[in-house]
């Protein structure tokens, strides 16, 4: 049983050499001839705007700095550095691919072997620290990590995770559900991180699945998978374990924000724990005591050989008391967004969330500026592809174009109007997906994979639709893909001139899938 | 990854002088923005506020209008000259006080804020 938190200093990212990386400079706006000559005053916060015509740049920054009420908050929402400290937060896990090259031999970023880049090694800063050298993928570079390594560290690399289970704790979720002489059944297993009691984690993990009420927007409330039950095994593994992560970042944009590292150890020791279940067919959902934004990892070849696993998801789930502790928090600015998400038991529907992105595949639709990544997407739900650069190619070449329509009104039409509940789902082609907002489209305007000021989906009981149609029919594909089999609501897209095989061959042949 | 806002602030066409330019600024400094009906829908992040507000103030066309944007437990509210970041209730009728002087409607001054969606 835990008995105490134990927060140690944090993990921070150190950047020796830097060459093109980590761009987070806020850019600065030349000022034109009109915004000149301010005049200010803090107290009463009166400035003229009046014949403002020769002010030099950092005249104005003066005058905009005074114009703020509340400089010392404005100065302290700058999280820029806080981001960078925390590595590439959108990198992982695809910084595994810059693995391959002359300057690391331990295989990248991998904590748990020595290794080295250039003429540098991974060492031991202390008995708990680690510097690990990791090689950009222009070849030429490298950056050293801190890692703080929750087992310590020895000779350069960190002690291998110590939390194992065996097959004994291995359980079923609900009595008499599970069929595992059914080798097609894909299994999901749940590992609790710092829970105080099992009472707490299995709570937690029966309302992420919400297999016998909707009342939660767990998984097995939304479809495709509400309809498609039987073709899951439900398994928790009946032991608590306490894990280091060191000191967790938060900002106001993203809550808390586990660095690379972190994610690093929790997905690794997801990976570990949940073996003892002992099917390769498993996907792992790891719930963490404590609150904040969850990740998942997106299956292809690449996470496969790293997992061992098909996939697996950090979900940051706490017990009451953390979320009691919530609710006391004066200075952090997260604090009110998320006693509002636990209050109305937001975190089921972050792990329907991430395990669209751990089961199906599915990217992120968040439309951003200034964060960028260039993933690869093959006929998926955000489409980047060099014959679609503006809203009519999508519409006329996007993979979803044989179901524009769906979601909302007319099935076969794109007909609906803002004012009708399901707008927002229905299958069009709008700008921006995968944190980028331009040159990649997404299907919906928004959806369970993403947000929109106007419908967030998270506090949304009235459909159980809201990954929307083109991640309903990829999540299908995936079912097929696994388990040789897909009912349910999944019929909707083999039916009135679809071809859900037909359209599943060509996703699977797209994604590079055996 | 869930983040909590999208599509944040809501410019309208008419409390801007510029529109065009204001567009044209905004697009330049890597914003991007959905067009509506009477004005720009756009997605603020605390790490632009500081490049946003300022391309904001320059072309609010008079001393009342606003601009406000809605994070998870801050609601930041731009004029012409001012940059209001408000957390609380005090705070919030402090700022309304003030565009109300100025001339706004109390009808109009009814933006919404973080606290008051809990």
């Amino acid at each position: 049983m835990k008995t105490s938190r134990r927060i140690f200093l944090g993990i921070t990212i150190m950047i020796i050499l830097i060459s093109g990386c980590c761009n987070f400079v806020t850019p600065k706006i030349p000022i034109d001839d009109e915004t000149t000559n301010l005049a200010s005053d803090i107290n009463d916060a009166a400035i003229e705007i009046n014949g403002m015509d020769n002010a030099a740049p950092q005249e104005y920054d003066k005058i905009f700095n005074d114009s703020i009420t509340d400089k010392k908050l404005f100065d302290s929402l700058n999280y820029t550095e806080q981001m960078q400290n925390s590595g590439n937060i959108y990198s992982f896990p695809r910084n595994r691919e810059i693995s391959a090259n002359w300057c690391d031999s331990d295989d990248g970023y991998s904590i748990y072997e020595k290794g080295g880049a250039g003429n540098y090694n991974d060492e031991c800063i202390n008995q708990n620290e680690l510097s690990e050298l990791v090689c950009m993928d222009d070849f030429n570079t490298w950056l050293s990590y801190e890692h703080y390594c929750g087992e310590g560290c020895y000779n350069g690399a960190c002690n291998s995770p110590t939390l194992t289970a065996v097959a004994s704790q291995c359980k079923p979720v609900i009595a008499g559900q599970n069929n595992i002489s059914n080798e097609n059944r894909i299994n999901i297993v749940f590992v609790g991180f710092n829970y105080e009691t099992k009472d707490d984690f299995t709570l937690r993990v029966k309302k992420s699945l919400s297999w016998d009420s909707d009342e939660t927007r767990g998984i097995f409330a939304i479809e495709p998978f509400h309809s498609n039950k039987d073709k899951f095994n439900l398994w928790y593994v009946d032991k608590l374990f306490d894990i280091n992560l060191g000191q967790i970042a938060r900002s106001d944009s993203y809550g808390a924000l586990l660095s690379d590292d972190q994610r690093q150890m929790l997905l690794y020791y997801d990976n570990e724990i949940s073996s003892a279940c002992g099917f390769n067919n498993r996907i792992t959902m790891g719930l963490l005591n404590d609150y904040g934004i969850s990740y998942a990892n997106v299956p292809n070849h690449e996470i496969e050989k790293y997992t061992g696993a098909l996939s697996n998801g950090i979900i940051l789930y706490p017990d009451d008391k953390t979320a009691d502790k919530i609710s006391d928090c004066q200075d952090d600015y997260t604090c009110s967004w998320y006693r509002n998400f636990y209050l109305n038991d937001g975190s089921p529907v972050a792990v329907t969330h991430e395990f669209g992105h751990a089961f199906g595949g599915l990217n992120d639709e968040y439309d951003l500026q200034l964060l960028t990544v260039n993933t690869s997407n093959k006929y998926t739900n955000c489409i980047r592809d060099n014959s679609i650069n503006n809203i009519q190619q999508c519409l006329k070449n996007a993979p979803w174009k044989d179901i524009l329509g769906m979601g909302c009104g007319d099935p076969k039409k794109i007909d609906c109007t803002p004012d009708n509940p399901n707008y927002e789902l229905e299958v069009s082609c709008y700008e921006g997906c995968d944190y980028q907002s331009a040159g990649v489209f997404r299907p919906t305007l928004s959806s369970l994979m993403s947000t929109s000021t106007n419908r967030t989906w998270f506090d949304d009981k009235t459909n159980n639709r809201i990954y929307g149609p083109v991640n309903e029919r990829i999540i299908c594909c995936r079912m097929l893909y696994y388990t040789g089999e897909a009912g349910g609501t999944c019929i909707d897209y083999n039916e009135n001139g679809l071809d859900l095989l037909g359209f599943c061959s060509k996703y699977k042949e797209a994604n590079g899938l055996k | 990854m869930i983040l909590m806002f999208q599509d944040n602030a809501y410019l309208l066409e008419r409390t801007m002088k510029n529109y065009n330019e204001l567009k044209s600024e905004l697009t330049t400094s890597g914003f991007t923005f959905i067009i509506k009906k009477n004005g720009l829908k756009i997605t603020v992040t605390l790490e632009n506020l500081d490049i946003f507000s300022r391309i904001i103030m320059k072309h609010i066309n008079n001393n009342f209008n606003y601009v406000d944007i809605q994070f998870t437990s801050l609601t930041a509210l731009i004029t012409n000259d001012k940059l209001f970041l408000i957390r609380t209730k005090e705070e919030n009728d402090n700022a309304k006080k003030e565009l109300i002087a100025r001339g706004l409607s109390e009808k109009e001054a009814g933006w919404k804020t973080s606290f008051d969606q809990k």
